[in-house]
């Protein structure tokens, strides 16, 4: 029923009442998508709250004043192991890069061509000066 | 506090003491950087949420979906505030904030002086208060000021001196913002002789060079021309110089927006895709290339300009065609940093590799749509630049397709996409409504490229730019592909979309905002992986600042001398044209215009 | 500095792009002859363009050479004169010159659709030649922002079978 009603109201007027109907029940969906993903999938669970109580009684008297916002310092997360590792610069050979670059290249150029001979030497009166 | 330098026999120290987790959060690290950086995002996110509500009644209104809530004539308001608070605020106050982090980081010393960044920062809030105040007059009948002059506020039209002195003092806050960086930086350099910059030092100081260069022109256009006429200290100017003196950094500025994004992309994306940057020392050539081209480009916005002879715009488009290669080496160099990331990941083949990326990673996620979304927008940036093909597209709804994919998503996207990683890091708070986040820079993207694609076809079929009603009396426009019908229907569902993106954008910052600092750990680490190649393999010329600032001004020399010269020749201000005031202004300074 | 086989490639694959893109724009200009807006027009008075020696009243004139026309146009706020209220009329087959200026403020002066895309800037006057080689209806638009009225600020041009082109009727003295 929906789809038909969007139907007819899009076949009418040119403006006015039927794109701003198509536009909010668009927005409405939209919403009511974006709420069941948040809802149903993507939220991750909260991690356990890391105590930072050991480091609260160190010496480190610039810590210590950190303290008096509320709540007390702040840490990062654990930094992932693959991120401290040394890594041999010649090891790696992205093509997978060269790859998806030879299709942008392949678009580029082939899209540039039709937007400056068809497009555009192609379009209307020619113009001389 | 990773340092730039390599050291293999602290290698394994410096692995406990990373993965031990007593990394202190940036927010108690560096307590007055962490603030500026607070403040800065603050305003930046306000103005895109305001600029982003204008923008869903500018796209309503023209596409003739809904003109309920303004008139045609105020149309010209929105537009201004869409713009000046976008493009200007939004973009320049989050560098502002995103750059403070990055020196700050990078050469791990919190800011020298304190009272001097507040400074800058109110110095910039307070002409950013007096321009959008000037702006929303426009709105309002009872006030006596307006400037509905859009973002580029070409003279003869006139706005409020409101308007262009609010403007200049927040250009002298970007600058004294560039001080503070570069003071960092030089009392780093006292106690590191010989080390290589860090490389996001490096990058927010060519950065700021260009910045420093470029805004000469816009300076000299509001300081010495449109302020003075504005007050009636003049009575005319030149509207083809200070048009001039407008694109000499109305060009830059686009790259003010794409450098932050690049220092995002180059630094900050290899670690989220759990990856490494392939390469710092193209990195750099990148940005020293942009510090030397940005500028001798300006006169590629002037194609269509009576008064301009063809040689000189014919040197713009060769370099900007040139400009192209460092967004090109980008392409190469962070594709290949995620690349190598999704396969230390499991990802494999030629094209399947993309899929081990971390997609519902909403810091990741945004950088790398951004990226992809760039480029289109690259593209359409060439079609614009090609001098000739230019008359195709000139001030058709082409170019906003264009620059919405650039500064638009490219620009914008990132910078909400490192929102939601740094945000955590300078508030010490868990970011908030964490499934809203995944799924926004989706949103955003989708939006885009239904918006997008239709005005880049709208302005092939002659669909003006800039204009509250593009349906005329006298004649209809012809689609090559499509329908004017679909057309509107898509920018009119691609700018709902857009705007929703927004609103969870900000709905995220702002329960993040009023979150509970909580106790111990956030989700993130700001650890950033020493590069594949690191800044030991480059030349140590690229660090020369000196040099590539003078090879900067020697090309804007060669581009800009001889015609500002032509120009100014026959009097700075001749041929000379009266000033155009908007609404109201003529009626309160009577006096002032006689 | 180590740079990697595959960057080296792609680096010369970018380069190869933008030569293709500056080749091809010189091709524009120079082979297939597109003229671009240029200083050429020289400068006219900024309110009154009119009273200026390289500018006439607003109307067609027959050109110096046989089929070609010279069309003034004037841009205010907000209309094109002739355009907006009268329509420009010229001939299938000729050639037209447009003098485009305007008195009060930045205009913008496109044939809709076309590549006829200039800008009006007071004080300065814009010269756009075109070949019209079949009778049709072209729109004109402003489409530089030009105050509260911009978004009625269009017109028609009308490129008439020469049959129908009334030379004494059309053309200004």
């Amino acid at each position: 029923m929906k789809g038909f009603e969007v139907d007819t109201v899009l076949a009418t007027a040119a403006g006015g009442g039927s794109l701003l109907a198509v536009t909010v029940v668009s927005a409405l969906v939209t919403a009511l998508a974006a709420g069941a993903v948040y809802y149903y999938g993507w939220r991750t669970p909260p991690e356990p709250s890391f105590d930072g109580a050991r480091t609260e009684t160190a010496a480190a008297g610039e810590r210590a004043a950190v303290a008096g916002t509320r709540g007390g310092p702040m840490y990062e997360s654990e930094v992932a192991e693959a991120e401290t590792e040394s890594v041999d610069h010649d090891a790696f050979d992205p093509v997978g890069t060269a790859a998806l670059l030879a299709v942008y290249f392949l678009v580029v150029t082939l899209t540039w061509l039709f937007m400056y001979f068809v497009e555009f030497l192609g379009n209307g009166p020619t113009v001389v000066g | 506090m990773a340092h730039a330098h390599d050291d293999r026999t602290s290698e394994a120290a410096e692995q406990a003491e990373l993965t031990a987790g007593d990394r202190l959060a940036f927010v108690d690290q560096y307590p007055s950087a962490a603030r500026i950086t607070r403040l800065c995002f603050g305003v930046s996110f306000s103005a895109l949420l305001v600029g982003a509500l204008l923008g869903i009644v500018q796209a309503l209104h023209r596409t003739n979906v809904f003109r309920g809530v303004i008139e045609s004539s105020d149309y010209y308001s929105v537009l201004t505030g869409h713009g000046v608070l976008l493009a200007l605020f939004f973009t320049i106050f989050f560098l502002s904030g995103a750059f403070t982090w990055g020196t700050t980081r990078s050469l791990g010393r919190d800011l020298p002086s304190p009272r001097f960044s507040m400074a800058w920062f109110g110095l910039q809030l307070g002409g950013a208060v007096a321009v959008a105040a000037a702006i929303f007059g426009g709105f309002v009948g009872q006030v006596p000021f307006e400037a509905d002059v859009l973002y580029t506020f070409y003279a003869p039209l006139q706005a409020h001196p409101l308007f262009y002195a609010g403007l200049a003092a927040w250009l002298v806050g970007t600058w004294l913002a560039g001080f503070d960086w570069i003071r960092s930086y030089l009392r780093w350099r006292g106690d590191n002789p010989g080390e290589r910059v860090p490389l996001q030092t490096f990058m927010v100081l060519t950065t700021m060079l260009m910045w420093y260069i470029s805004t000469i022109g816009v300076a000299v256009e509001v300081l010495v021309f449109l302020l003075p006429l504005s007050l009636g200290l003049i009575d005319s100017v030149d509207p083809l110089l200070t048009r001039t003196l407008f694109w000499f950094f109305g060009h830059p500025v686009v790259y003010f927006w794409l450098m932050p994004a690049y220092f995002a992309w180059y630094t900050i994306l290899p670690k989220l895709a759990g990856g490494r940057l392939f390469s710092d020392p193209l990195a750099r050539v990148v940005f020293v290339l942009f510090l030397i081209l940005s500028t001798p480009v300006g006169f590629h916005h002037q194609y269509a300009d009576p008064g301009i002879a063809e040689g000189f715009k014919f040197v713009a488009m060769t370099n900007t065609m040139f400009l192209l290669l460092p967004s090109f080496l980008t392409a190469f160099t962070v594709v290949a940093s995620m690349e190598y990331g999704a396969r230390r990941r499991g990802g494999s083949g030629y094209f399947g590799w993309m899929k081990a990326l971390p997609w519902a990673n909403p810091a990741f996620a945004g950088m790398a749509l951004a990226g992809l979304m760039f480029a289109a927008g690259g593209f359409s940036g060439i079609v614009n630049a090609g001098m000739n093909i230019n008359s195709l597209v000139h001030n058709t709804l082409w170019v906003p397709g264009h620059f919405h994919l650039t500064v638009g998503t490219a620009s914008a996207l990132t910078m909400m996409a490192v929102s939601y990683w740094l945000y955590p890091q300078i508030t010490g708070k868990r970011l908030q409504l964490y499934g809203f986040a995944q799924v926004q820079p989706y949103i955003w993207f989708i939006g885009m490229a239904l918006m997008s694609n239709a005005m880049h076809r709208a302005g092939l079929a002659g669909v003006p730019r800039r204009t509250a009603e593009p349906q005329y009396d006298q004649f209809s426009f012809e689609a090559a592909l499509g329908s004017i019908p679909e057309m509107r229907l898509q920018i009119a569902v691609g700018g709902t979309l857009l705007t929703l993106g927004a609103v969870l954008f900000a709905a995220v910052m702002l329960a993040t905002w009023f979150a509970d600092r909580g106790r111990g750990r956030l989700r993130v680490d700001s650890h950033l992986p020493e590069p594949i190649s690191g800044p030991e393999d480059s030349p140590r010329v690229l660090d020369n600042f000196k040099l590539w600032a003078a090879v900067a001004v020697v090309l804007v020399a060669i581009a800009y001398g001889f015609p500002i010269f032509s120009m100014v020749a026959d009097g700075p201000f001749d041929p000379a044209a009266p000033p155009v005031p908007v609404g109201f202004v003529d009626a309160a300074l009577g006096v002032v215009f006689g | 500095m180590h740079v990697h086989r595959f960057e080296r490639i792609w680096l010369v694959a970018a380069l190869g792009m933008i030569v293709l893109f500056v080749g091809t724009v010189t091709y524009g200009a120079a082979v297939a002859g597109y003229g671009m807006v240029d200083a050429e027009g020289g400068q006219v008075d900024s309110t009154d363009p009119a009273a200026s020696e390289n500018f006439r009243d607003p109307g067609v004139y027959e050109g110096s050479e046989p089929d070609h026309y010279d069309v003034y146009v004037e841009t205010r706020r907000f209309a094109f004169v002739p355009g907006t209220g009268e329509p420009i009329r010229v001939p299938a087959g000729s050639t037209v010159t447009f003098h485009v200026a305007s008195v009060d403020v930045l205009h913008g002066f496109e044939v809709a659709g076309t590549n006829i895309n200039t800008m009006a800037i007071p004080g300065q006057k814009a010269t756009v030649t075109a070949e019209f080689d079949e009778a049709r209806e072209y729109g004109l638009v402003c489409n530089e922002y030009c105050g509260e009225g911009h978004h009625d600020m269009a017109g028609t041009l009308e490129v008439v079978p020469r049959s129908e082109f009334n030379a004494t009727a059309e053309v200004s003295a």
